[in-house]
């Protein structure tokens, strides 16, 4: 019973976290990023299966966390209402060459980041941008002009 | 198509399979898996023995015990005789209050403690971690003896899953 309520809770406590630090660590890996990826990793590990060794153990968490996986996929697939708490929604960061900064501060994304993205995606300057979106995923996509 | 045809199935195996996980979790969840303990009673030969002890472990996991002895005659030489498993698949990390002496019978562990007068208890704590390794039915039953007379036998089996 404990092993099933820890995982649930970390669970929610990790889908908290990754809601909460902004959508851009999610998809970047800069050395923050990683010290957080490597240090909850070991932390829920030992909140979540505590001495318990086992195999049994082991895969209850598998299982508990695999199940929830699905439930919070479903639920945001069937319940639209539920879709920008659970997944988070676009965010424009660029709109007819005109930069949004308000938008930019709030995902803590520089213009520099910004021209970094539109160049991987053969866009020269931000004039030339119709629309730049921060994706649900973390990823910004680039409409040219 | 031809390439398409045979993904129509897919979805339901998938559908199938997320379901019976299910399972696993549906049996931690009701304690299946470990660890909620049983209270054991035993007594009529001039002592009430009470036991505390979980009926099923994973490897790794600590865990407590407690035993009870309410003596309704006087017990001179009280002793508490634990089946093998409560060492063998074990680490037995704390006895509370420590016994007087420990001996051998046979695979089982004696513990003795003082002398208890009529309506005296003695509550004994254990503290253990189930061996990794471990797993199988284990004999975790208790016997209270005044010496070497029985008392009262507590028949109890923890299983320990892998």
């Amino acid at each position: 019973m404990d092993l099933v309520l820890r995982a649930v809770i970390v669970f929610f406590a990790i889908f908290l976290v990754t809601r909460v630090i902004g959508r851009r660590e999610l998809s970047t890996m800069e050395p923050f990023d990683l010290i957080l990826l490597i240090i909850t990793g070991d932390l829920m590990q030992q909140a979540v299966t505590q001495s318990d060794y086992s195999l049994t153990g082991g895969l209850t968490v598998l299982a508990t966390i695999a199940l929830l996986t699905v439930a919070l996929s479903y639920i945001s697939f069937k319940v639209p209402k539920l879709r920008p708490l659970l997944d988070g929604e676009p965010l424009v960061l660029v709109q007819d060459g005109e930069i949004i900064e308000r938008n930019l501060r709030r995902e803590r994304i520089t213009v520099d980041e910004l021209l970094a993205e539109a160049r991987q995606q053969q866009v020269a300057s931000i004039d030339r941008i119709r629309f730049a979106v921060l994706e649900t995923n973390g990823r910004i996509s680039v409409i040219p002009a | 198509m031809r390439d398409l045809r045979s993904r129509t199935a897919h979805p339901w195996v998938r559908r199938v399979v997320i379901a019976l996980f299910a399972v696993p979790v549906g049996f931690a969840a009701t304690g299946a898996f470990g660890q909620p303990t049983s209270t054991l009673v035993a007594g009529g030969g001039g002592a009430r023995l009470q036991v505390e002890v979980p009926d099923t472990l994973r490897g790794g996991l600590l865990w407590r015990a407690r035993i009870a002895i309410r003596a309704e005659l006087a017990m001179e030489h009280p002793r508490i005789v634990l089946g093998s498993g409560w060492v063998e698949s074990m680490q037995l990390n704390t006895i509370e209050p420590a016994p007087e002496s420990e001996a051998a019978r046979g695979p089982r562990v004696v513990l003795s403690y003082p002398k208890l007068d009529p309506g005296d208890e003695l509550v004994v704590y254990l503290q253990l971690q189930v061996n990794p390794t471990a797993f199988g039915v284990q004999d975790t039953s208790v016997e209270l003896d005044d010496e070497t007379e029985p008392i009262a036998r507590i028949a109890h089996s923890t299983r320990v899953l892998p």
